[in-house]
C-alpha cells in the first residue's frame, strides 16, 4: 500500500507538472487535502479520463484541464457490502466512468458528452436528452462504494464537475442550513413577477442537497435559474432520491455545469445517472438542463437579465413586458381553489393554465379546452396546475 | 376491467423506459385489497410483485385479454382505446419526476369516489384515488 501511495504521489507530481505545462489554471491544488493521495494515481492527464478508482482526472472541456480533488466525504468512503471487506484492496473504487460500452451500446464516440453546438436552443422544455439517455457512467462490479467529489473552482470562480456514487450514506441527516453566504460565479439578484418565488436565480446545487447532504459547499453551487432548479433538475433528483430510499441501491451521478467561453453563468448542466446494483435497470439517464427562465433574457457573461416577451427569452417588446407583468400581478389576487374561474386545460398533459399563460397560447388546439369552474374539481379529475402561471 | 396506475404530479408514468418511482407499500396495498382475484401484469412489472407471485398473472397482452372485473396493473401501456375500463385506482406520488410517457386516460369521463393518503416506504405521502366511469 505504501508503495502504491509513493507511486501515486510521483505520478501526481508529473500530472501537476503537466497541468502547469499546458498553461491552464486549476484553481485549487489537487493535493491540498491529505486524503487525496489516491486521487492522482492516473498516469496521464487527458481529456475526460478517469483512473481505476473512478476518479475524475480531467473535465470535459477540450482545453479545460482541471485536476479533481476529493471532497471531505471521500475520507469516509466505506464499502456498503460487508462481504467485500475481504476484497482485493487494489480493486478499491469499484465504479468507473467509461468511454466504451454501456448496456450494450457502443459509447466510444463520446456522444454522451454535452456539447452546446449540438443542443437545440431552449424552446420551453426544461431538458434535452443526450445520447439516447445513455450516460458516460458504468458500474463494473457490485462492490459499491459511496463517494462525492467536487471539482475546485476555476480561475473565474466557476464550479466544475460534481461526481458521486450516491446512496443512503450520502443523504442528509440534518435539516438544510443557510446557503446565502455563497456567491456563485455570475450571481446577481433579480426579481420578476413571472418567476415562481420572484427571484430569477437560485443557488443551485449541482448534486442536490437531498442526495448529497452538501449544503453550502461552494464547489457544488452555481447560479441557476428558478426554472432550471425546479423544472429541470429537481425532477431528476427526486427520481434518484426516491429510488435510493426505496431500494437501498447506489447511483453513479455526475453533474457538469456547461459554460460557454469565459461566461460566468452556466448555459446549463448535464446530468448523468446510472444505478449500480441493477446495472442501470432502475436509473439511467443523460440529459442537459437549460439554465433558462421563460420570459427572461440572461446575459450569461455577467448574470445580468431583462424581461422579454416570449418563453424562450429571445425578443424584447416593451408593451408585452408590461402586459406580462400586469397579468401576473393581477392573477396573484385570484380566488381560492374552490371558486369558479376560467381556465385553459391541456387535455393531453392534464395541465391547468390561466387564460393568460404563455404555455396556454402555444398549446395545440387539439389539446386545448376552455373551462369555467373550480380548480378543485379539476384536481379531482387528475389535472395539475401549470408550474409557470401557477393558477 | 379495473385499472391500477402510479402517477406523478404531471400524470407521468415512465422516463427512458423505466418507471418513475416505486414504493413497496403501494404493492402491499394492492395485494391487501384483493379478494379472490389475481392482478394482471405485464412482464415489465414482474419485479415489483416478486414477493407476491401467487397473486399475479403475468401476461404481456393482459389489457387485451382482460374482461369483466379483472384487475390490471398498468405501467407502460396506452389506455385510451380501452372502452371497457370501469374503474381506475391511481396512486399519486405527490412528486414531479421526469416523464416521456404519460397516462392518456381522459379522467373527465370518470368520477372520483374515494381519496385517501398514506405514508409510503420511500414517499412521504402517497394519495390513493379511486375513479369510476360516469
Amino acid at each position: 500500500m505504501k508503495n502504491k501511495k509513493l507511486i501515486g504521489a510521483i505520478i501526481a507530481i508529473f500530472a501537476a507538472v503537466f497541468v502547469i505545462g499546458v498553461g491552464v489554471s486549476t484553481g485549487d491544488s489537487s493535493v491540498e487535502n491529505g486524503s487525496t493521495t489516491e486521487v492522482n494515481t492516473s498516469t496521464t492527464v487527458l481529456h475526460g479520463v478517469y483512473n481505476d478508482e473512478g476518479e475524475l482526472i480531467t473535465t470535459q472541456g477540450e482545453n479545460d484541464v482541471v485536476v479533481s480533488q476529493n471532497a471531505e466525504k471521500i475520507e469516509n468512503v466505506l464499502n456498503s457490502n460487508t462481504a467485500s471487506d475481504n476484497k482485493n484492496q487494489n480493486n478499491v473504487g469499484s465504479v468507473e466512468v467509461t468511454n466504451s460500452v454501456i448496456d450494450g451500446i457502443n459509447n466510444s464516440n463520446k456522444n454522451y458528452k454535452a456539447n452546446l453546438k449540438n443542443i437545440p436552443a431552449f424552446s420551453g422544455k426544461p431538458y434535452y436528452v443526450i445520447n439516447g439517455n445513455v450516460p458516460g457512467l458504468k458500474s463494473d462490479n457490485q462492490n459499491v462504494k459511496y463517494f462525492e467529489k467536487y471539482s475546485p473552482l476555476d480561475s473565474f470562480g466557476r464550479c466544475g464537475v460534481a461526481y458521486a456514487c450516491l446512496g443512503k450514506e450520502t443523504m442528509p441527516t440534518e435539516e438544510r442550513g443557510e446557503i446565502g453566504q455563497v456567491k456563485p460565479s455570475g450571481w446577481k439578484t433579480a426579481k420578476y413577477n413571472c418567476v415562481d418565488g420572484k427571484y430569477l436565480f437560485n443557488r443551485c446545487h449541482l448534486i442536490g442537497f437531498q442526495l448529497s447532504g452538501e449544503n453550502a459547499n461552494n464547489r457544488n453551487l452555481i447560479t441557476g435559474t428558478r426554472y432550471m432548479n425546479v423544472e429541470g433538475m429537481l425532477p431528476f433528483e427526486n427520481m434518484v432520491a426516491d429510488y435510493i430510499k426505496e431500494t437501498g441501491n447506489h447511483v453513479l451521478y455526475r453533474v457538469t455545469p456547461i459554460f460557454q467561453g469565459d461566461e460566468l453563468v452556466a448555459r446549463g448542466v448535464q446530468m448523468e445517472a446510472y444505478s449500480v446494483e441493477d446495472n442501470g435497470d432502475g436509473i439511467c439517464f443523460n440529459v442537459y438542463c437549460y439554465n433558462n427562465q421563460p420570459s427572461v433574457k440572461i446575459d450569461y457573461a455577467t448574470g445580468n437579465s431583462e424581461l422579454v416577451d416570449d418563453d424562450t427569452g429571445n425578443k424584447t417588446t416593451t408593451e408585452k413586458r408590461a402586459e406580462k407583468t400586469t397579468s401576473v400581478e393581477t392573477s396573484s389576487g385570484s380566488g381560492s381553489s374552490s371558486q369558479e374561474a376560467k381556465y385553459i386545460l391541456n387535455t393531453n398533459s392534464k395541465k391547468i393554465h390561466r387564460p393568460t399563460c404563455s404555455s396556454a397560447k402555444k398549446m395545440k388546439e387539439s389539446n386545448k379546452q376552455e373551462y369555467t369552474g373550480s380548480k378543485n374539481d379539476l384536481l379531482a379529475q387528475g389535472y395539475t396546475a401549470c408550474g409557470i402561471c401557477n393558477p | 376491467m379495473k385499472i391500477i396506475l402510479c402517477l406523478d404530479d404531471n400524470n407521468g408514468m415512465l422516463f427512458n423506459n423505466r418507471r418513475q418511482s416505486r414504493d413497496k407499500t403501494v404493492i402491499e396495498d394492492i395485494i391487501s385489497n384483493l379478494k379472490n382475484e389475481r392482478v394482471l401484469i405485464s412482464s415489465f412489472s414482474e419485479k415489483l410483485f416478486e414477493e407476491f407471485s401467487d397473486s399475479v398473472t403475468v401476461d404481456d397482452d393482459f389489457l387485451k385479454n382482460a374482461s369483466g372485473d379483472n384487475i390490471c396493473f398498468a405501467e407502460n401501456q396506452p389506455l385510451k382505446h380501452f372502452e371497457n375500463i370501469t374503474e381506475i385506482t391511481v396512486y399519486r406520488w405527490n412528486r414531479v419526476y421526469p416523464a416521456d410517457f404519460y397516462c392518456d386516460v381522459d379522467f373527465s369521463k370518470f368520477s372520483l369516489i374515494s381519496e385517501t393518503e398514506f405514508k409510503g416506504n420511500s414517499h412521504d405521502k402517497i394519495t390513493k384515488q379511486i375513479f369510476i366511469k360516469r
